[in-house]
């Protein structure tokens, strides 16, 4: 036992590593972007992370725009913002995640962890809601809703 | 009256004091419990480096068994092995990497080789990128577009537990 304890307290895993499954990233030119959106049978769902925040679209129009808040990306406002489109489209799961260039991996897997799932309170409790778990993931495209979040 | 240390000598013989050992085992077995439950016989699937941090993420999904791609704030290595530095790719107009590609081709030919000859082995076109959180976005993007045009369809990102 005197040797078994200390085997295992070195072979023990602290930091437990998960993994998050994503869908082929898209191309930045539009012709997969379209494709896309005749095989997925609700409306398309786009969030697009920029550098001055987030802008919810649906392929045709601007649903939110959420500018940064002292720098930071407004994670919980996207969460609460997309808890919305859910309840109107309970049956949609995917979700298209643009990023410019130069957003920081970490950015990217927190969008990923608010369009997944969110946490509400419901009578007192704290209820964890599936939001839309297939994630895919690509570049903005030539659109740039920069003026959109300017405007807010 | 007796003096002081002879007093002293009379109540409390000198003996060392002796360890309770029941008490000691009944810890020690709590603890032996608590640490073969939590001891996987898998053993750690994704080892992570020193100078690699993989970002935060709500999700529970356990890792699997896959083709593993490392991207550090340095280099790029497919298993253990270096294929490219990132300064490279940064600075590079192309989505695809060549060096990453050339090595990735070369690991779809050796896992539908094995498959060739053990029919319990399939190649599923899974990869594993395990990417650093400070990374821009850019070069990520590069070896996922990379990873699928190499046959690697079902791409994962590595993820610490929250």
């Amino acid at each position: 036992m005197i040797i078994l304890i200390p085997f295992l307290l070195l072979s023990a895993v602290f930091s437990r590593t998960s993994i998050l499954n994503v869908y082929l990233p898209e191309t930045p030119s539009g012709e997969q972007k379209q494709e896309k959106a005749i095989h997925s049978p609700g409306p398309l769902l786009m969030v697009s992370i920029l550098k001055d925040g987030f802008v919810i679209n649906d392929g045709k129009k601007v649903l939110a725009a959420l500018p940064t808040v002292r720098g930071q990306h407004d994670f919980e406002k996207l969460s609460s913002m997309l808890l919305k489109v859910k309840e109107r489209v309970p049956q949609q799961e995917e979700i298209i995640i643009l990023s410019e260039p130069e957003i920081r991996y970490e950015t990217i897997i927190h969008t990923m962890d608010a369009s997944r799932e969110t946490s509400i309170e419901r009578d007192g409790k704290k209820e964890t809601v599936s939001l839309f778990p297939d994630v895919s993931i690509g570049e903005v495209g030539e659109i740039t809703f920069r003026e959109v979040l300017q405007k807010q | 009256m007796i003096p002081l240390s002879k007093r002293l000598r009379r109540q409390r013989p000198m003996q060392p004091p002796k360890l309770n050992l029941t008490a000691m085992v009944d810890v020690f077995v709590v603890l032996l419990i608590f640490l073969l439950k939590s001891y996987s016989a898998e053993g750690n699937i994704l080892t992570t480096d020193k100078g690699l941090e993989l970002p935060v993420s709500t999700s529970n999904l356990p890792p699997q068994v896959t083709l593993t791609v490392t991207v550090t704030q340095e280099a790029i290595y497919v298993e253990d092995k270096k294929v490219e530095e990132v300064k490279t790719i940064h600075e590079s107009p192309d989505l695809l990497i060549p060096s990453l590609a050339q090595e990735l081709k070369y690991q779809v030919e050796r896992a539908r080789f094995i498959a060739g000859f053990n029919p319990t082995v399939k190649f599923e076109g899974k990869v594993t990128i395990l990417g650093d959180r400070g990374l821009p976005f850019l070069v990520l993007e590069k070896v996922m577009y990379t990873c699928s045009t190499t046959d690697f369809q079902e791409i994962s990102l590595a993820v610490f537990q929250k």
